[in-house]
């Protein structure tokens, strides 16, 4: 009896102990998984270097996506934007939310291993409060934060190991992007085209810290491109980088979107002010630009080309080629060649209604502006798509299986901006156009009260749109598409998350979340079972535009506010 | 033009402290201190008249002011017109209190007959000066809506009723925009008395 009751309670001791060990210890990440991620984790922001947002998992399927039911939420306790993607890597979940702050969390329960807090100086303006992801690489995780610092943790227990200031947030500079991981290195580059900052990319080495390189994406003084910025206009040029790179690890090349010229209006800056509305192609030991594409020159219209480019290989009209695929937010949809030491200009057409673009230069892409719709210093402009574009940041999707590109655009929607003479000063809005006009800039259309938001599908061979399904209002979705035939994604102010038939666009599930869904969806796999997870969490830009359309609009339409991880799996 | 350590930072002050034991002991000590209605920041910045906070007898000067500072007058604020955005500033040595954003202020006027009781204590004539900095995510309110006589942020939209001594009325804004308390001297606006509440964002837990 003493013997049986000793043994009890040496088991009940071990009870705790059992419980905690269903996590396998943590599994570093290495180059080679980066390269080909396992179908079962999502190891980075679209879950591969090449940009797709394609989960390979096929346990949940068009057939059966109906039974989808929550596996597991928490509430994050931040409001505003929600917008980074579950990140997992074997059994252990990372999630970012806004006001610098990372959870841990066991993937297929939800119980919280740990909680990262960045603390915020007190003075710092949060014009994007947001983050878009976590990078892990070795058994480390990295976080970049509003106050522009690059933030190394311990996986597995959160310790923060080292940070290191990347730029000064007295002066504009802040990040909200997921870094990339890649070689060793940790880059990152810095919001703030609104706030006159001369924009980068920066490599950090993984372990130490230490900064490897910073090259600008805002020509300088002796560099190539400089002579598109007249003056010292370079100094306050913008080309912000708020996005993650793609990257291609034969050739070792990052491609990453650049953000608009600044201030906003063309004539304070007379050229083609390379490399904002650009991407580039760096060489990841190096930092040295082996390419670039701009996608339109002296930028009027507040059109960020920061969401980076697709990697592709794709058959297209007949040809074959390497490509860069990226749905523009100047409307139009863009296929470029990548080489070893070049971007080449392939094709593009507008997908969404654009009235700015007379033609394209069918050798090099470069466009011709209507002079009417180019915005300028005392003079009034209105232009489709509106400042937001046809694509803001959230993330087109890519399916090997279909072949379709599938991009959430806002369509048929215009802006009208009066320019305003604008000077400098660190740390504040550098903008040339009335907050006033930027609230209330946008214009409604006989077609836009029809409807504006909007998930293409495209078939990259042809050129041809498959299928388009609509919503009423906006659409802020991050897409993510699996090789069971479904595309998921929210971004509506009816606070819906939807999984679409991948081939016809049919909606085949949707819930209702507690906020609305502005953030990356991602897929994995624990113990043989497939999930879906996702963050709800309205705000930032999101909530700018419903703003907007509430100033224009008849209706007024309330999102509320407050994050929630919500994951999801098929019911047994 | 933007110089970077390259190297991570030493543990220099409170903010850069890389020792999770004394990071601990700082956060509990800096929770308190907040508790208190002082914060670590400011007491390290506190060392030059640029950076402290605004004192009783401090006049006000355009935040776009360049060279000598000059002092505003209860004339120059009219009403029903965007803010004026403003630093304290120490009218003996003319040193401008602009090192912390959280002293920038906004004047607006109001008529005496709306001013609550409460609030009206606070203005000088009917000139109130609110904190310039968002109790929501620290960005600048600088937007007069005539429509609804709300001081707005344009980052999130948030409203506050200036009558009212800065109350929510509208948006994410957790929090009653800050007061500086005014009064007026030969015509000129003078402080007469620290912010009623910590000005710039609450720390959430």
């Amino acid at each position: 009896m003493k013997t049986r009751l000793k043994a009890l309670c040496a088991s009940l001791a071990l009870v705790p102990m059992f419980a905690g060990a269903s996590l396998a210890p943590y599994s570093p990440v290495t180059d080679a998984r980066l390269t080909k991620p396992e179908a079962g984790n999502w190891l980075m922001y679209r879950g591969n270097y090449e940009g797709w947002g394609y989960s390979p998992l096929k346990q949940i399927t068009n057939q059966n996506v109906g039974k989808l039911v929550p596996a597991w939420s928490y509430t994050t306790g931040m409001t505003e934007g929600h917008q980074a993607p579950p990140i997992v890597n074997n059994g252990y979940m990372y999630v970012s939310t806004p006001n610098n702050q990372v959870i841990a969390l066991e993937a297929a329960t939800g119980k919280e291993l740990w909680r990262y807090k960045k603390t915020i100086p007190d003075e710092l303006m949060q014009l994007h409060p947001t983050n878009r992801g976590v990078a892990l690489y070795g058994d480390k995780l990295y976080l970049a934060t509003t106050d522009a610092f690059l933030v190394a943790l311990d996986a597995a227990t959160g310790k923060e190991l080292w940070k290191v200031p990347v730029a000064d947030w007295k002066k504009g500079y802040y990040m909200t992007l997921a870094p990339l991981a890649a070689k060793g290195k940790i880059m990152v580059g810095s919001s703030g085209g609104e706030l006159g900052i001369r924009g980068f990319i920066a490599a950090f080495d993984a372990d130490s810290g230490k900064e490897a390189w910073r090259t600008y994406t805002i020509a300088g003084p002796g560099e190539a491109g400089s002579e598109t910025w007249p003056g010292e206009t370079y100094k306050t040029g913008g080309g912000s980088v708020w996005i993650t790179g793609t990257y291609d690890s034969q050739t070792n090349i990052a491609y990453w979107g650049v953000g608009n010229a600044g201030p906003w209006m063309p004539d304070t800056r007379p050229g083609d002010n390379l490399y904002a509305n650009s991407t580039i192609a760096l060489d990841v030991d190096t930092g040295k630009i082996k390419g670039h594409h701009q996608y339109h020159w002296n930028d009027a219209w507040d059109w960020d080309e920061v969401s980076a480019p697709l990697l592709i290989d794709l058959e297209h009209k007949g040809k074959k080629f390497k490509s860069l695929v990226h749905a523009g937010r100047n409307g139009y949809l863009w296929l470029l060649e990548r080489t070893q030491d070049k971007v080449n200009y392939v094709d593009a057409w507008p997908y969404v209604t654009q009235n700015v673009f007379t033609s394209l230069d069918p050798k090099t892409g470069r466009p011709t502006y209507d002079p009417k719709r180019i915005p300028g210093t005392g003079k009034k402009t209105d232009f489709c798509p509106s400042l937001w574009g046809g694509k803001d940041w959230p993330p087109e999707a890519y399916n090997p299986q279909t072949g379709l590109l599938y991009i959430p655009a806002n369509n048929n929607l215009c802006s009208e901006l009066t320019g305003e003479p604008v000077k400098y000063k660190a740390g504040s809005l550098y903008i040339g156009v009335s907050l006033d006009n930027i609230l209330t800039n946008v214009r409604m259309t006989e077609k836009s009260r029809q409807h504006i938001g909007e998930v293409q599908a495209w078939d990259l061979k042809t050129g041809k749109k498959v299928w388009t399904h609509t919503y009423p209002e906006m659409n802020w979705g991050p897409l993510m598409t699996t090789a069971g035939n479904l595309v998921f994604g929210g971004g509506t102010n009816d606070r819906m998350f939807r999984a679409l038939d991948a081939k016809s666009g049919k909606v085949l599930w949707e819930t209702p979340t507690p906020s609305g869904v502005t953030g990356v969806p991602s897929s994995f796999e624990v113990d043989g079972e497939q999930y879906v997870a996702v963050q709800s969490g309205w705000g930032v830009d999101a909530q700018r535009m419903q703003g907007a359309f509430d100033a224009v609009l008849d209706h007024k339409t309330v999102v509320p506010q407050g994050g929630t991880i919500l994951v999801y799996k098929l019911q047994k | 033009m933007n110089r970077t350590p390259s190297t991570p930072i030493a543990e220099t002050t409170p903010e850069n402290v890389a020792n999770p034991n004394r990071r601990e002991t700082l956060k509990a000590t800096s929770a308190l201190l907040l508790c208190a209605g002082l914060g670590i920041g400011r007491n390290v910045l506190a060392d030059d008249d640029a950076n402290s906070k605004p004192k009783v007898g401090d006049q006000l000067a355009r935040s776009d002011n360049e060279g000598k500072a000059q002092p505003l007058r209860c004339s120059e604020i009219q009403p029903d017109a965007k803010p004026v955005a403003a630093f304290p500033f120490e009218p003996a040595s003319g040193e401008v209190r602009d090192g912390s954003r959280l002293n920038k202020v906004i004047l607006v006027r109001v008529d005496p007959q709306e001013l609550t009781d409460e609030t009206r204590a606070y203005a000088a004539g009917g000139v109130l000066a609110y904190s310039a900095v968002c109790t929501h995510q620290g960005c600048e309110v600088s937007e007069w809506v005539a429509k609804d006589k709300t001081l707005m942020c344009y980052c999130h939209f948030s409203k506050f009723s200036p009558s009212q001594g800065g109350q929510v009325v509208a948006g994410p804004a957790p929090r009653t925009l800050p007061l500086l308390p005014l009064k007026e001297e030969n015509g000129v606006l003078v402080v007469a008395g620290p912010f009623t509440s910590h000005p710039g964002v609450a720390k959430s837990a």
